[in-house]
Formats: structure tokens, C-alpha cells, sequence
């Protein structure tokens, strides 16, 4: 049995190994994906364009935190139209009109309703005019907002309205919201509400729901059933709208929820895993390199080269970690131009190698003395050639795990400097994601999503690599067999 | 080798690392411009002083004169702090400024009596911050070695690989994580203990009391230290204790027939507490680290949460200032426990 397939067997029949293994099997396929979907400017140009999110709900748990709650969460809901449904004449005006349909079936309110217009065509100097209506499940209509849209004065006909920014109208928050169903509930269920206790109660609640009447007190219950916005237009008859979008805020969104920008967790979760895990990669193995260069020549040339290493190696070893890595990036982060991500490596990089240095050197001065050296070297071998050729391959399975042990700590500095602030503004990672986290104050709010996955995340992949190195433990170190 | 020569070849190597961190940082901070930047800073606001006690010692003078000498009072302190000179010949006098924590004022932050000065604002936090790590370190010591030993008489069994595998498993934690997730578990859903920070905001006055609130508020940032310093200090002291077991002295210790307990204590702690301190020795580094994070989310005013600040604030003389501060204090516990290596190993004292 050749010995590379002997060290396979001995890996595998090990528990840590292959479950190591496993995770990073599975670490690199969703890797691939998140390389293979996202752009790779997806810091600028997703996560942090606040108009990337601007439809989603702000802080919310995730969907399946039903769980804990004990009632189904109010699912977040977008839906848009752009063909009117038909058109109908009121009072000599021909209107076009576009409905967009919701169900509440969870018991509880849709936290907001907004509407969104874009492009609208507009044919004539008079413009446009519209309406919207809410239509409840017992069918009632209630109006709810209307505006006017003209072209400027002066502009080419047809003009474009609201083209690069929509029309947004917080149906939620709009004060002639609050009118209109003061009105529908005094006509509807007799209850007369001044516009100060409407606004108290939270429009939502009065669009979504309905009050349960006793002696004392007023208390309102969500009213299931299916719901629409209905868009009424008056204008030319050309006069279009490019796209209606009406989002129903849902006490819940997506797999991971959201955070205090609205965006989706679940996103900067999957795009930390190819950051995390080139961050770990390169910088083991770059700090590995030259880590064991250096400890390969200082044990084998020894002399005035030996000593320098030595020194230097046992001084930058004894640096404490954490601050003088702080030192380090905050200083080179002054300089906007430079990438942080580089920063954060290369003073990894830089306070990583001398431990392997000294372990290697250590280990090459009893090879150096071995008769197979001695023999290369009576043939006239380079001293390149000696290191490369017979001490190297000797050290290599040690240096491979030593390598791999290197990793988790890459990766959990990396987390730790972004938790301190220090991160890529321009890469989001997971110690990011918690700092903004813990600056927003999450923990005060018992914001569990927005903190939790992260740093179980970073904590499964430093652990994938702690178990791979754990499983090459007994090749590495076949005393260990033996116990 | 005698005890004193033994010291001195320590203390030189560790005065090393101190002046190694010292000359990287004045380097770096000389090199990007920074150290003129602090420089200016102290020149303007000792030029503010002085343009302030013109205007109210010698009030016939004009606005022009007042003008000429400010400048003239401000060229004569460039020269005198060096600006004049590029960077690399005033290194020495900038590390002169680190060592005394002669580095000015800070623009945001203060002490807690309200001053400003970089050297207020640190020294007196350097106590809580030495207090939460000492302590730590201190509890993780007993634990270590508590389940250590009581481990190293169950190699193999059920115990030892669930040990294995916690130490894997806090190894891979990242310690602030720990921290947000222990303030959600006992702060935020039990409401058992407080958020953080080292005292309630209306504090009791009188001494025990006010000791009992501080207590109080030390035990989660404590506890997390603990938990994520703890399982690799119980699976490495179990690890020595094991191979000092496996010893011949040992195994002749039994044959005598002393007593188990005596052979524990006598015969494998005894020799174990070396390498065990070594360990201790390397671990000091990881606890600081564990420190900086942990106060930070805990709100603890020690220097760690200092630094979050500082980075905040882009405060660059403070961040400077904390680096030393943090390798000095780093550089002395690890001498301290150079001292404790010849208490606990006869073998430096002979010879």
C-alpha cells in the first residue's frame, strides 16, 4: 500500500476527519454558488445601496421564527402589476384600473403598506390623475389617496414621469389614509375615532383589521381574507404606467430576516462564505510559505543567517497578537485607496509566520545531520537544491498541517478586527455583519437573527478547519497512533 | 546558570519585544505622516494658550502684533518639536513621547475625571483591565488543572473525547460572539444579570455595597473569558499530566506503594507545573486578546473597550498610546511569570 493511500485510510477512519471534511465540502459548493450568482462588487453595489432593500421590512426575524412566537408571523409580501384590469366611467371620466391582490392568512397585521409608481407615460399637458382604493375582504371600498401627475411645462410630449425615481406613497403613514378610514370605521362599525387615537392605533392595524367592541375598551383583532389596492387613472387614453408595486410589510422575511437597513441576512450570510474562506485560505498559506522558507534556511545554512532569523523570529513571535494587529490596519486603513481586506491580510501574514519558523528550524537541524543529506551533499548538490529536494519533501505532511491549523485563526482575526470596526467597508463579512449588529444595539433589542447565525457560521468554519487538522493529527505525528 | 543571569537573559529578551513594538509603531506612524499630525496638534493647542494669555495680559496691543507673535511663537515651536526635520530624525524624541505617554489630548474622549490628556484617559483604565484579566486567567488556572487531573485518570473514556471535542469547539468560538450571546441568554430573555458596564447607573455609595454591584456587573465578562480560555487549558494540562504520568519516576513511585494521592500530587503535578506555566506563559497573549473583545461588547472601561472606541473615533495618538500600554503590561505579566517559572522548577536555581 503506497503511503499516500495508507494516510487516506488512517484520515478517513478518523470521526473529526471526515466530518471536517464534510463541512468543507459543503463550505466550498456554497462558495461556488455565491461566486457563481453574485457580482463580485456585490459590497458596493448590493449590500450597501440602501436602494438595493428598499422594499424590505427593517429588522425582522426570519420566517421560521414562528417557532418561537407561537403564532404565524405576517409574511412579508411584493407583488406589481403593469396591465390595467379593465376600465370604467365615472362621472364622464374614463379610468383605467389596476388591482393588486393580497391575503392576509397569518394572524397578525402587515406591518406597512406602500405603493410604488414608476414610468409613467403621459400623452397630454393635463397629465394624469390618480386614485387609490383599498378593498377590504367583505368587498368595501375605501379611498384612500389621490394625486395628480403634470408634465413640466414646457417638456416633450409624451414625457416619463417618476423614471428614475418612483412615486413611493406610504399608504401606512399618509395622513389622508388616516382620514378616509376614520371615516369607513365611523359608516361601517359606528365607531367614532378622532385622528389622534386613529393615528395611536397604527393605520395597519385599522386597513387590516377590525375592532372587537366591549364595555371598556376597544381591542382589534386581524381580519383574514383576501385584500386589494386597486389603482384607478384618468388621462389620455395612451397614458400609461410602466410598473405598480404595492408591498405588504410582513412581521417576517426570508430565511434569515432582515437588519436595520431592511437588507436580507441571508444574502451577506451566503457571501460570507467565499470571503471567509479565501481570507483563511490565503493567508495560511502564504504565511505558511514563508514561515517554513524561512525556518527550513535558518536551520540548515545556521551561521550569521540563523541567528537574524532566529532573533527576529523570536521577537515578532512574542509581539501581543491582537494590539499590535490593531496598530497595523487601523494605520494602513488611513489611506482610503489602499483595500482594507489587504491590509487585514498582510498584517496577519506579518505576525503569523514566526512560530512555524521556529518549530521548522528546530526540526531541520536533525535532518540537516541525516545521511541522506550528507550523501546529497557529497555529490555536489546546490544547497537550494538539498532544501528543496530532500528537506522539504520530508517536512512537507507537517507543514501541510500546520497549515491547515493556521486557518481557523486567520479566519477568527479577520472576524475580530471587523467586529472592532477594522473590516473591508467594501466586502461584507460575517464579524461585520455583528458589529453593525451590536452597534445598532441588537442584543439590547433581542435582535437573535441579526447576531447569532454570523458568529455560528464563523464559528463552523474555523471548526471545519480544526477538525481536518485534528484528523491529520495521527499522520503527521504517527507517535500519536501508537497511544 | 544563576537565578540572576537567568532573569537578566529574560528581561533583555523581553525589553527586546517591547522595543521592537515600539520601533514599528513610530516607524509606521512616521512614515504615513501621522506623528506630524499628533505634533501639530500639541502645537496648536499650546499656540491657542498662548495666543489666549496675550490677548488678556497685554490688552494695548493691536490685532497685528498679537498676529506676528503667534506665528513667531509658532515657528519657534516647530523648530523646538521638529517638525522641521523629516520623521526619521525625530524617531528617538517620538519614542520618547510613547514611553511617557507625552502624546497629547484627545480630540472625543476623557477620563472619567474629565480630562483629556492621552495619559489620564489610559492610566486610569489600565486597573480594570489587568483586574477582569487577572482574574480570568486566575479561574481558567484552577479549572485547568482541576479537570486536567481529574481527565489525566480517564484517558480514553466517554469524558475525554467529550473534552476533546469542547476544547475544539471554544478554540473555534470567537469570544466576543460568546459574550453577545451570553448578554442575550441572561441579560436580554433570563434578566438575571446587567448588560455591562462595571457599575449600575445609580450606584450604591458605600464601599460594600458598591463592591457587590461591581461584582455583579464582573460576572458575565468573567464568565465568557472563562468559558472560551477554559477548554483548551483543561485538554493541554490533561495532555501534560498524562505524559508526566507516563514517566518512570512514576511508575517507581507506585512500586514504593505511596499512597495515589500522594503520587498525584508529589510525583505528576509537582513536575507537571513547568510545562504547565509555559503554557500559561503562551496562553497570556490569547487572554489579552480575549480581554480586548470581551470589554468591548461588555462595555467594561478597561483599555479594551478603549481601543473599540478609539477606532471609532479614528483617534490615532490613542490607539498608539493603547498599543504600548497593552505590550508593556504584556511584556510585565510575562516576566511575573518567568519569576513563578524558578519558584515552581528547582532545576534554574541549581547548577
Amino acid at each position: 500500500m503506497s503511503y499516500e493511500r495508507s494516510a487516506w485510510k488512517i484520515y478517513i477512519s478518523s470521526l473529526v476527519g471526515k466530518a471536517g471534511l464534510i463541512l468543507l465540502i459543503l463550505m466550498v459548493v456554497i462558495s461556488i454558488y455565491v461566486l457563481a450568482t453574485y457580482p463580485l462588487d456585490y459590497g458596493i453595489r448590493v449590500w450597501s445601496n440602501p436602494k438595493a432593500w428598499a422594499d424590505n421590512p427593517i429588522t425582522v426575524p426570519p420566517a421560521w421564527a414562528d417557532v418561537f412566537t407561537g403564532r404565524d408571523l405576517v409574511t412579508h409580501y411584493i407583488t406589481y402589476t403593469n396591465k390595467p384590469v379593465r376600465t370604467v366611467d365615472i362621472a364622464g371620466l374614463k379610468f383605467k384600473v389596476y388591482e393588486l391582490k393580497y391575503t392576509l392568512s397569518e394572524d397578525g397585521f402587515p406591518t406597512s403598506l406602500m405603493v410604488k409608481f414608476f414610468n409613467v407615460t403621459l400623452n397630454t399637458p393635463g397629465g394624469a390623475y390618480f386614485i387609490i382604493n383599498f378593498t377590504r375582504p367583505n368587498g368595501d371600498e375605501i379611498t384612500l389617496y389621490s394625486f395628480n401627475v403634470v408634465p413640466p411645462s414646457g417638456s416633450e410630449l409624451p414625457y416619463i414621469a417618476f423614471a428614475g425615481n418612483a412615486k413611493i406613497i406610504f399608504l401606512s403613514k399618509e395622513q389622508s389614509v388616516g382620514i378616509g378610514l376614520m371615516g369607513y370605521m365611523n359608516n361601517h362599525y359606528h365607531l367614532n375615532l378622532t385622528l389622534d387615537e386613529v393615528n395611536e392605533i397604527g393605520y395597519n392595524r385599522l386597513l387590516f383589521g377590525e375592532p372587537l367592541v366591549s364595555s371598556k375598551s376597544v381591542e382589534w383583532v386581524p381580519l383574514k381574507g383576501d385584500y386589494s389596492v386597486k389603482i384607478y387613472m384618468a388621462g389620455d387614453p395612451k397614458d400609461s404606467v410602466g410598473l405598480i408595486k404595492a408591498v405588504f410589510g410582513g412581521e417576517s422575511y426570508g430565511w434569515m430576516g432582515t437588519d436595520d437597513n431592511a437588507r436580507d441576512l441571508a444574502q451577506g450570510l451566503l457571501f460570507g462564505f467565499p470571503v471567509a474562506l479565501a481570507i483563511g485560505f490565503f493567508t495560511s498559506v502564504v504565511t505558511t510559505a514563508i514561515g517554513a522558507a524561512l525556518g527550513i534556511i535558518s536551520g540548515y545554512k545556521g551561521g550569521r543567517i540563523d541567528e537574524i532569523i532566529q532573533r527576529i523570529s523570536d521577537i515578532v513571535y512574542n509581539f501581543p497578537f491582537l494590539p499590535v494587529i490593531i496598530l497595523i490596519v487601523f494605520i494602513i486603513s488611513r489611506n482610503p485607496n489602499f483595500p482594507r481586506i489587504l491590509a487585514i491580510i498582510g498584517a496577519i501574514i506579518a505576525l503569523g509566520w514566526p512560530g512555524l519558523t521556529i518549530l521548522i528550524r528546530s526540526m531541520v537541524l536533525s535532518i540537516r545531520e541525516s545521511q541522506f543529506v550528507e550523501a546529497a551533499r557529497a555529490i555536489g548538490a546546490s544547497d537550494l537544491r538539498i532544501m528543496f529536494k530532500h528537506i522539504f519533501p520530508n517536512l512537507a505532511p507537517f507543514i501541510f498541517a500546520q497549515m491547515i491549523f493556521f486557518t481557523p485563526s486567520a479566519i477568527l482575526t479577520e472576524a475580530a478586527l471587523s467586529f472592532l470596526g477594522l473590516g473591508d467597508p467594501n466586502i461584507p463579512t460575517w464579524g461585520q455583519i455583528i458589529e453593525e449588529s451590536f452597534y445598532a444595539g441588537a442584543v439590547l433589542n433581542g435582535w437573535w437573527w441579526w447576531v447569532l447565525p454570523p458568529g455560528f457560521l464563523i464559528m463552523l468554519a474555523a471548526i471545519t478547519f480544526v477538525f481536518i487538522a485534528l484528523g491529520l493529527e495521527p499522520i503527521v505525528n504517527p507517535k500519536l497512533q501508537e497511544r | 546558570m544563576g537565578v540572576a543571569r537567568y532573569f537578566t537573559v529574560k528581561a533583555i529578551n523581553l525589553s527586546l519585544v517591547l522595543v521592537a513594538v515600539l520601533l514599528l509603531t513610530a516607524i509606521l506612524f512616521g512614515a504615513t505622516g501621522l506623528s506630524d499630525k499628533i505634533l501639530k496638534a500639541i502645537i496648536n493647542e499650546e499656540v491657542r494658550a498662548y495666543r489666549a494669555q496675550l490677548a488678556s495680559q497685554h490688552t494695548g496691543l493691536s490685532e497685528e502684533e498679537i498676529n506676528k507673535m503667534v506665528s513667531n511663537f509658532r515657528k519657534s515651536l516647530e523648530v523646538q518639536y521638529g517638525l522641521d526635520k523629516p520623521w526619521y530624525v525625530r524617531l528617538p524624541e517620538m519614542i520618547r513621547r510613547i514611553v511617557t505617554l507625552d502624546l497629547g489630548t484627545s480630540k472625543h474622549m476623557t477620563s472619567f475625571s474629565g480630562s483629556n490628556r492621552i495619559k489620564d484617559i489610559i492610566v486610569e483604565r489600565i486597573p480594570y483591565t489587568v483586574m477582569l484579566v487577572t482574574t480570568a486567567v486566575v479561574i481558567v488556572f484552577i479549572i485547568g488543572l482541576g479537570f486536567g487531573t481529574w481527565l489525566s485518570t480517564k484517558v480514553g473514556s466517554i469524558w475525554d473525547r467529550g473534552v476533546s471535542l469542547f476544547s475544539a469547539i471554544s478554540y473555534a468560538t470567537p469570544t466576543w460572539w460568546l459574550a453577545l450571546l451570553l448578554i442575550l441568554i441572561f441579560s436580554y430573555y433570563l434578566r438575571v444579570l446587567p448588560y455591562g458596564g462595571l457599575l449600575s447607573p445609580n450606584p450604591p455609595k458605600e464601599f460594600f455595597p458598591r463592591l457587590m454591584d461591581m461584582l455583579y456587573h464582573t460576572i458575565l465578562p468573567v464568565a465568557t473569558l472563562v468559558l472560551a480560555l477554559s477548554g483548551s487549558a483543561i485538554y493541554i494540562y490533561r495532555s501534560i499530566l498524562v505524559s508526566t504520568a507516563n514517566e518512570d519516576f512514576v511508575t517507581v513511585a507506585r512500586a514504593k506503594g505511596l499512597p495515589e494521592n500522594l503520587v498525584l500530587r508529589r510525583y505528576i503535578i509537582r513536575p507537571s507545573l513547568h510545562p504547565i506555566l509555559t503554557n500559561l506563559v503562551l496562553g497570556l497573549a490569547g487572554s489579552l486578546t480575549g480581554a480586548i473583545l470581551t470589554e468591548t461588547v461588555f462595555n467594561w472601561p478597561g483599555m479594551g473597550r478603549l481601543y473599540y472606541e478609539a477606532i471609532l473615533n479614528i483617534d490615532e495618538p490613542l490607539i498608539l498610546a493603547l498599543t504600548y500600554v497593552f505590550t508593556l503590561i504584556y511584556v510585565v505579566a510575562r516576566f511575573i511569570l518567568e519569576v513563578l517559572y524558578v519558584v515552581v522548577d528547582p532545576r534554574v536555581t541549581v547548577e
